[in-house]
């Protein structure tokens, strides 16, 4: 990409506001260079000899010296930089997930394809953290990286109340006490639980909530329940948004090639099956209301 | 008109409709389902110049297990289906099959003594890796097997293609809700164990696999590895369609008939016969 296309794609920095979960935003490409790989090894100390040692590294069966992980991860945040995202509205990283599925090598070409998979206001101060999936993909179309990462980005405005962005907060407090009302008018859910007493954990990320049922009613949304989720429902945030967002909902393919699994009573969750599939069509049209913000 | 035969086939019925009169054309079902799959091609294929053969397998609509008890073999059900056409005397069948009606397909393509003129395999590989035999096998128990009618029914649901209509979608996914768990599980252990990959180059007649893109249960790349490995094979993926295109297709029966006009035509087709006879 030259600089003048790369300038007229830049977008200016994004505010808190801007941001809406299952927003996909792709990289340009840069090419991992040889010197890249020497600069970087020089500046991380890091010489070991897979970075370093091409016979080595071919002998270990790569085509060359590998990059180091961190060195892709690195470009990952300057591409980034580049589109123009974050500047200059970004605060601070605060965390980051990595996986290196694959390797990479000196000459390889990397761009990212970045998923919003989180919105939700600060509240102490006029602000905002936006979960962040990033695939990173290299010139074959082919997945070597993968993580999350988010970040606290200024809003433009203060925390309004209640802030529409909590439709798509997926397994937070608020978020299940807005899923409860659509549960409440949801018929399947309430037929498929009518013998059940117990409590169905959510959980997506790191964020876990349960919907503690009683003969067809849910009575409670917590995030502990005195004897524990029956069984808990779990997939990565970029799960949960895909299937939020789908075109239709397929929870059981999904299920089945394994974006999402079961933990706990196996036997709960399977007689439960019609009820899961109902909880999702209710997580489904929460997040088709969470548009007008 | 649609006949229906009562044929004894080891000791056991063995239920067919059949229609039409020409070239035979015998069409397999999928797991745990009958030949209700195949009631337009039925209806609609003996225009086409077809006589058109629906066997229900053993232990599915109205087959009688055999007397040995639910098959868990795709071989069993390939042997006995040799002994259905030989039954109804009919000699160099097409065959057109899905899921595990596909792989049975392939299985009677791969065998001289049934030779079929062409094949049509729709949602079908050489092995499946999607399935886990221990997990099936596990819910052959009914206690260990909870919400099976939900489960089936909104399995089926998930994967029929996008491009089905809802009514259409519901209407399929309880005529399948009408299977029996045990025979449903055993054909599913059956497709997971049956491994045609050493036999696809004993193929002699021309193929078509036919995947749906939003079948889950396939995956494209098992399918497109098959399709390179059959000497004579096409390879379709149908956008918007699932698992079972013959009952989510509206007006499937004509898409096959021109699927079988250019198999029989690629058949009859010197250059193809020799560019075969070289391999």
């Amino acid at each position: 990409m030259n600089a003048r296309s790369l300038e007229e794609n830049k977008l200016r920095g994004l505010f808190y506001e801007d941001f809406r979960v299952g927003q996909r935003f792709d990289s340009a490409a840069r090419t991992i260079t040889a010197e890249d790989l020497r600069d970087f090894t020089r500046l991380s100390g890091d010489a070991a000899a897979i970075h370093s040692d091409a016979a080595h590294a071919r002998s270990l069966g790569f085509e060359g010296p590998v990059v180091h992980g961190p060195l892709a991860i690195a470009a990952v945040f300057g591409l980034l930089f580049e589109s123009g995202l974050v500047e200059p509205t970004a605060i601070g990283m605060l965390d980051l997930d990595w996986r290196f599925a694959a390797p990479v090598v000196a000459g390889d070409e990397l761009r990212y394809e970045l998923t919003v998979t989180r919105c939700r206001r600060s509240r102490s101060r006029q602000a905002g953290v936006v979960g962040r999936h990033f695939r990173v993909l290299n010139g074959d179309g082919a997945t070597v990286q993968e993580g999350t990462s988010s970040l606290l980005v200024r809003a433009r405005e203060p925390a309004g109340d209640p802030d529409p962005a909590i439709r798509t907060d997926f397994c937070s407090p608020a978020w299940a006490k807005a899923l409860s009302a659509e549960l409440a008018a949801n018929r399947d859910f309430a037929d498929a639980t009518r013998l059940f007493d117990g409590s169905i954990g959510l959980q997506a990320g790191a964020e876990l909530v349960q919907l503690r049922v009683y003969r067809g009613a849910l009575l409670e949304t917590a995030r502990s329940t005195p004897a524990g989720p029956t069984f808990t429902v779990a997939g990565s945030e970029l799960a949960w948004t895909s299937l939020a967002l789908a075109e239709r909902n397929d929870f059981i393919a999904r299920a089945t090639l394994g974006e999402f699994s079961a933990s706990g009573s196996a036997y709960d969750y399977l007689r439960l099956t019609k009820a899961v599939v109902a909880i999702w069509d209710s997580v489904r049209a929460l997040a088709a209301g969470g548009g007008d913000r | 008109m649609i006949r229906a035969e009562h044929l004894d086939i080891d000791g056991a019925v063995g239920f067919a409709e059949l229609s039409g009169d020409g070239v035979p054309l015998l069409c397999i079902h999928s797991a745990g389902q009958s030949g209700v799959q195949w009631r337009a091609v039925l209806r609609e294929l003996p225009a086409h110049g077809y006589r058109v053969i629906v066997p229900d397998l053993p232990g599915h609509g109205r087959s009688d297990n055999p007397c040995s008890g639910p098959v868990r073999d795709l071989g069993d059900y390939a042997t006995w289906l040799g002994e259905l056409l030989l039954e109804l005397g009919v000699e160099r069948p097409l065959i057109a099959g899905c899921s595990i009606g596909g792989k049975i397909a392939l299985e009677l393509a791969a065998d001289p003594a049934v030779a079929p003129r062409a094949v049509v395999a729709m949602a079908a590989d050489a092995r499946n890796s999607r399935l886990s035999v221990r997990a099936l096998e596990r819910s052959l128990e009914d206690t260990a097997s909870p919400s099976r009618a939900d489960r089936t029914y909104l399995g089926t649901l998930a994967c029929v293609g996008r491009s089905v209509p809802a009514e259409r979608a519901a209407a399929i996914a309880a005529m399948h809700r009408r299977e029996d768990p045990v025979v449903s599980t055993l054909d599913l252990i059956g497709w997971t164990e049956h491994d045609l990959r050493s036999r696809l180059a004993a193929i002699a007649c021309p193929v078509r696999l036919v995947a749906g893109e939003d079948d889950f249960w396939i995956d494209p790349d098992d399918v497109a590895w098959a399709a390179e490995r059959i000497p004579d094979c096409s390879y379709d993926r149908l956008p918007g369609v699932g698992h079972y295109p013959m009952e989510e297709i509206e007006g499937f029966p004509e898409l096959l008939a021109g699927w079988l006009r250019d198999l029989i035509a690629n058949a009859l087709t010197p250059a193809r016969t020799d560019r075969r006879a070289g391999r």
